[in-house]
C-alpha cells in the first residue's frame, strides 16, 4: 500500500485501508520506528547507506555495520506498553474515527485486550492527540469570529466548569476558565484571535467594550430573540459546536474529574479539526511523534485549561460577608418616611418584590398583607442577609424605587451615612469627587476625601478602600505603594478603559477597575473584594493570635503548601509551583488538616488570618 | 455444468484444520475480539466457510440424495456444492446477510463491532469505519437491529416471566415529524427473574396492555407495581401494587426486590446509552433500539454469549 498516496486522500481511512496498510504487526512496528526516528535514518556510517534490519517476532532493529539495536517504539509515548503497535494503530482508528468518545469497554473487547490495559492505551492516545494538536490562531482579517461560552457539570462539581470558545470557519479554540468576567473573556480574545476579524457574539455583558479596544464586533441581543441581525449573522455556528462538545461529553459528564477535562477537550479539537481531512488526520496521528518534552501533562494542559492564571477566590462571599459585617447582626431595621429600611448603622436596605407590587391604589395580595415578609434587594441582601437572617419585618408603607436602584439618599439621613462603613477617595477634580461621594453614599458608604496620598489612614475603617481616578501620573505611584505599604485596597476608575492598562493595573495590585461614570451596582459588585481587606482588619487581634498559634505546629514544608491553598492553587498547581508531586502535597494537605483538627474550609481561614495570603497579593 | 473446485477446499483435511470448531467459535470464553476476527478470517473465502458451518452446514446432509457428504466451496465462495450429487446451498441465503451489499467478512466485523459497543452505532461512523456509504451502512445496521429484535423475542422465556414487576417509561427524545419538544412515547417494562423485557406502548389506553401481554403469553402472570396509575390502567390483569417501603423492607434476596431493583436501574441507563449514540430514533424505529439494548442488557454478564444467540437465530443453512 502506498501511504503517502493514502495519506492524501480526503475519505476516512477504512478498515479495509487499514488492514492493506498493516496487514501484520512487523510493518506496524516497521512504520512505528521510521516515523518516530526519522524516515531517513540509516546506519551511523553514511558510506555504507545500509538500511537497518528487523528482528522478527520482537520490537528491535540492528545495525548491522555498527552493531547497535534500536527499539521500535522507544521514542514515542507507547515506549511502556507492551501492546502490540498493530492494536495500538488500531484503536487510534476508532479512537478518531468515532462520534463520542469510545468507551474503555468497547476499546477493551474490540482489542481483545483487559480494561485495565485499555484505560492506559486511551489516555495515552488522548495525550499524544493532545501533543499534535497545536494551538491555533482564529480569524483574519475581516473575518468572522464566532465567540460565546458554556458551562458542564463535572464529577463533584459544586456549579458548573465554563468553557470559552472562540471559532471561525475552520478552526476551533476552546479554553477552560475559572468565570465569565469580562477581564478574563477578554484577555483571552486579544491573545487568540487575529487583529482585525469580525467578532460575532451575543449580548452578555462581557463582551461589552469589544469595539472600545479596536475589534469589529456584532452584538446580538438573544434575551429579545435576537437570533439574527439584518446581515444574516448568528451564533448558530459556535452553538452547533457546543452541541457537539456536550454529545461528545454525554454521559460521561459525570465521570469526568475535573483534572482530567482537559484531556477530552484536546481530543474533541483534534476531532473537529480532522473534519477538514479525515483521512490526513488519522495518518498524521499515528505517523507524527513529537519530542518528549511536548508530552509535558502541565503544558499541554495550560493550552485549554486556563484557571491557573485567574486562582479561584476560596473563600465565598457570604463568608467574608459573615466576618465583616459582623458589627450589624446586632442591628434592627428601622422604617424612615419614605419607606426603605436602614440598619442602625446607617446600612440601608430596599423593599424588594413585594415593595414593587404595592403600588398606590392597588390592593396588597392578603398573604403579603398578612405577613408583611419583604425580600431583601440584592447586592445589599448579599452583604447584609447575613445579618439579619433571610427576611425582615416591615410595615405598610414600603414604597418602590422604579429605577431599580437603591434611591438617593435624603438630606434627612445624611447623619446616619455619617456612622457607616468608611472609604476613602482621593480625586483632584472637585466635581468629579463630589459625584463620587454621593454615588458611594448611594451605595451605603460614608466617603471621605483625600487630598494627597500620604493622608491616607494608618489605623483602616471596616472597608479599608480607596477610590482613585487612573491618572497615569506619579501621584498615582505613590498612591500605590502607600496603599500597599498600609493595607488598603485600591480601586480606580477612568473613561476609557483600555484591556492593557486593566491588566497592568490589576497585576500591579489593583482591587478593581471601574469606569467612569460610576455605577451603584459596580461599585458594589466590587465590595466583596474589599471586603477581604476589611476581614484581615476586624479580626487581626483574636483571629490572628489564634492561628499564629495553629501554624507553629507545621513544618516549613506545610505552610508553603498552605499558603498556596490559600492563594486559590490546586493540588496540582501546587505540586507544579513546589517540584514537588501532586500526591505530596495531598499528604500535606491531610497532615495540615489533622494538626489544625479543623475543616479544610476553616483552614484557609486561619491561613489567612495568619497573613499567608498577603504574601502572595502583594508580591512586590 | 459441474463447477470447479479449489484446490484450497479439496484439501479438507488441511482446511478442517485451519477452521474454528463451530462450537467453541460461538460460546468462546470472552467477546470476540473484531481485530482478531479479521487476522483469523482473512479473506472471503474463510469468512463464507464459517458462517456456512456456524449455520450447521458442515454436517448438513445432501437434501437431494440424502446421503451424508462433504460440502465443497466453489469459486463463487458463498455457494457450497455436495460431492455426491452436486447440490448447490448458499451459506448466506434466507438470512439478514443478503439485505445489505455488504460481504461476508465485512458483515462478521460489524456485527462483532456492533455487539462489542454498548452504545448503538451510527450509520455515519460504520459508513465511515467500512468505507461504504452512509445508505448502505444506514441499511445494513437497520437489518442488524431488526435481527437483534427478532433474536430476543425467541430468547424471551415466558416461564421466567410468570410473577413480574411491571413499570412504565416515558422516552422524549423521538423524532416525530411535526412534533413538539414535549413528544414522546412511553415503554413497558417488565422484569422477570433473571431478565428484562420491553415493549414500546402506542397508546396508554387500558386495552394495549393485555394485548402486549397476550402476545407475549404471560397473560395470566402475577404483576407487581410501584406505580398507580399503571396499576390502576392495567385493572383488568389485577396487578398487585407494592410501595417502594415495603420493597425496601422487603429481604434482598427476594426475586421481587431484584426484579424491582433491575428494573428501575434499567432506565436511565437506557436513556444514557442513546444519548451516548447521538441517536434520535424515528417513532415507528424505537421498538429495535428498545430491543437492541435490551439484548446487551440481558448479556450483561455473558457478552461472549452474544455473538453465538445472534448466529444461531439465522437457523440453518
Amino acid at each position: 500500500m502506498n501511504m503517502t498516496s493514502a495519506s492524501g486522500s480526503a475519505r476516512p481511512v477504512s478498515i479495509s485501508t487499514f488492514e492493506q496498510a498493516f496487514p501484520d504487526e512487523e510493518t506496524c512496528k516497521a512504520y512505528l520506528f521510521f516515523h518516530s526516528a526519522g524516515l531517513a535514518h540509516r546506519c551511523c556510517d553514511p558510506h555504507t547507506a545500509r538500511p537497518l534490519i528487523s528482528f522478527h517476532e520482537s520490537s528491535e532493529f540492528w545495525c548491522p555495520v555498527c552493531d547497535q539495536s534500536f527499539r521500535a517504539r522507544a521514542r514515542t509515548i507507547f515506549r511502556s506498553t507492551k501492546i502490540q503497535v498493530r492494536k495500538i494503530f488500531y484503536a487510534m482508528l476508532l479512537m478518531a474515527d468515532l462520534p463520542g468518545n469510545a468507551s474503555v469497554r468497547f476499546l477493551a473487547r474490540q482489542l481483545g485486550i483487559s480494561r485495565r490495559s485499555a484505560t492506559g492505551l486511551a489516555s495515552r492516545i488522548r495525550l499524544h492527540m493532545a501533543a499534535i494538536e497545536l494551538p491555533r490562531s482564529i480569524g483574519g482579517w475581516g473575518r468572522p469570529v464566532w465567540i460565546d461560552e458554556t458551562f458542564v457539570r463535572l464529577q463533584g462539581d459544586i456549579s458548573s466548569t465554563c468553557i470559552f470558545g472562540m471559532k471561525d470557519e475552520r478552526s476551533l479554540s476552546l479554553h477552560i476558565v475559572p468565570d465569565r468576567r469580562a477581564l478574563t473573556l477578554q484577555t483571552l480574545i486579544e491573545e487568540t484571535v487575529v487583529s482585525g476579524s469580525v467578532l460575532i457574539t451575543d449580548d452578555f455583558s462581557s463582551y461589552r467594550g469589544l469595539e472600545r479596544l479596536g475589534w469589529k464586533h456584532h452584538r446580538l441581543n438573544h434575551s429579545k430573540r435576537m437570533w439574527s441581525d439584518a446581515e444574516g449573522r448568528s451564533t448558530a455556528s459556535i452553538d452547533l459546536v457546543w452541541r457537539w462538545l456536550k454529545r461528545d461529553l454525554a454521559g460521561r459528564t459525570g465521570q469526568i474529574a475535573q483534572d482530567d477535562l482537559w484531556r477530552y477537550l484536546k481530543h474533541f479539537l483534534f476531532k473537529f479539526h480532522a473534519q477538514e481531512n479525515p483521512g490526513e488526520a488519522y495518518w498524521r496521528l499515528i505517523s507524527t511523534y513529537p519530542p518528549a518534552e511536548r508530552y509535558a501533562e502541565e503544558n499541554l494542559r495550560r493550552e485549554v485549561d486556563c484557571r491557573w492564571r485567574w486562582p479561584r477566590v476560596h473563600t465565598p462571599l457570604t463568608v467574608r460577608a459573615k466576618l465583616d459585617l459582623s458589627h450589624l447582626r446586632s442591628a434592627e431595621p428601622q422604617e424612615s418616611r419614605s419607606g426603605t429600611l436602614f440598619l442602625s448603622d446607617g446600612n440601608k436596605l430596599r423593599a424588594g418584590r413585594s415593595a414593587k407590587r404595592s403600588r398606590p391604589g392597588r390592593p396588597k395580595h392578603k398573604r403579603q398583607q398578612a405577613s408583611g415578609r419583604v425580600r431583601i434587594a440584592s447586592p445589599l441582601r448579599k452583604l447584609s442577609g447575613l445579618a439579619l437572617g433571610a427576611s425582615a419585618r416591615m410595615g405598610q408603607n414600603e414604597t418602590k424605587d422604579s429605577a431599580g436602584l437603591p434611591p438617593e439618599p435624603m438630606k434627612d439621613d445624611k447623619d446616619k451615612f455619617a456612622e457607616g462603613p468608611r472609604v476613602q477617595v482621593m480625586d483632584p477634580v472637585p466635581h468629579r469627587l463630589r459625584q463620587v461621594q454621593q454615588i458611594l453614599a448611594r451605595c451605603g458608604l460614608s466617603p471621605q476625601s483625600l487630598r494627597e496620598p500620604e493622608s491616607i489612614e494608618d489605623a483602616p475603617a471596616t472597608l479599608s478602600l480607596v477610590f482613585a481616578p487612573d491618572t497615569r501620573d506619579t501621584e498615582l505611584e505613590r498612591l500605590f505603594e502607600i496603599c500597599l505599604e498600609r493595607g488598603h485596597g485600591l480601586l480606580l476608575y477612568a473613561a476609557a478603559v483600555e484591556q492593557s492598562r486593566v491588566v497592568e493595573m490589576v497585576a500591579r495590585g489593583a482591587q478593581g477597575y471601574l469606569k467612569w461614570p460610576l455605577s451603584p451596582e459596580e461599585v458594589l459588585k466590587n465590595l466583596d473584594i474589599t471586603q477581604e481587606f476589611g476581614r484581615q482588619r476586624i479580626s487581626v487581634s483574636v483571629g490572628q493570635a489564634k492561628a499564629r498559634l495553629a501554624i507553629g505546629k507545621l513544618t516549613r514544608r506545610e505552610i508553603e503548601v498552605l499558603a498556596a491553598v490559600v492563594e486559590g492553587l490546586r493540588s496540582w498547581e501546587i505540586a507544579a509551583k513546589l517540584g514537588i508531586s501532586k500526591r505530596t502535597v495531598e499528604i500535606h494537605r491531610a497532615n495540615i488538616l489533622a494538626k489544625l483538627e479543623t475543616a479544610s474550609g476553616s483552614v484557609v481561614k486561619i491561613g489567612v488570618y495568619a497573613g499567608l495570603d498577603q504574601a502572595s497579593r502583594f508580591p512586590g | 455444468m459441474k463447477r470447479r473446485f479449489t484446490s484450497l477446499s479439496d484439501r479438507a483435511d488441511e482446511w478442517h484444520g485451519i477452521m474454528p470448531d463451530p462450537a467453541a467459535f460461538l460460546a468462546p470464553e470472552k467477546a470476540t475480539a473484531a481485530l482478531d476476527l479479521l487476522e483469523r478470517f482473512p479473506d472471503e473465502r474463510h469468512c463464507s466457510r464459517l458462517i456456512f458451518d456456524l449455520r450447521g452446514g458442515r454436517t448438513k446432509p445432501c437434501p437431494r440424495c440424502g446421503s451424508r457428504t462433504r460440502w465443497q466451496q466453489t469459486e463463487a465462495v458463498r455457494i457450497f456444492q455436495s460431492k455426491c450429487c452436486s447440490f448447490a446451498l448458499d451459506a448466506l441465503a434466507g438470512t439478514f446477510l443478503t439485505q445489505a451489499p455488504l460481504g461476508a467478512r465485512l458483515w462478521l466485523y460489524l456485527i462483532v463491532t456492533f455487539l462489542n459497543r454498548s452504545t448503538p452505532l451510527s450509520s455515519a461512523f460504520v459508513a465511515a469505519h467500512l468505507g461504504t456509504d452512509t445508505r448502505r451502512s444506514w441499511q445494513a445496521l437497520a437489518q442488524l437491529r431488526q435481527q437483534v429484535a427478532a433474536t430476543n423475542k425467541k430468547l424471551f422465556d415466558p416461564a421466567e416471566f410468570r410473577r413480574c414487576y411491571v413499570d412504565e417509561f416515558l422516552y422524549r427524545p423521538v423524532c416525530v415529524p411535526g412534533g413538539g419538544a414535549r413528544t414522546g412515547i412511553w415503554l413497558l417494562g417488565l422484569s422477570g427473574a433473571r431478565s428484562i423485557h420491553v415493549e414500546p406502548l402506542r397508546d396508554r389506553m387500558a386495552g394495549a396492555y393485555p394485548r402486549i401481554l397476550e402476545r407475549l403469553g404471560i397473560g395470566a402472570a402475577e404483576f407487581y407495581s410501584c406505580s398507580l396509575p399503571l396499576v390502576a390502567r392495567m385493572k383488568r390483569q389485577g396487578v398487585a401494587s407494592v410501595s417502594a417501603c415495603e420493597l425496601s423492607m422487603a429481604s434482598r434476596g427476594q426475586q421481587l426486590v431484584s426484579s424491582h431493583a433491575r428494573m428501575r436501574a434499567f432506565w436511565p441507563l437506557f436513556r444514557r446509552s442513546m444519548r451516548r449514540g447521538s441517536v434520535v430514533p424515528a417513532r415507528h424505529h424505537i421498538g429495535r433500539f428498545v430491543h437492541d439494548y435490551v439484548f446487551r442488557y440481558n448479556h450483561t454478564g455473558s457478552p461472549a454469549a452474544m455473538l453465538g444467540h445472534l448466529i444461531q437465530s439465522l437457523g440453518p443453512v
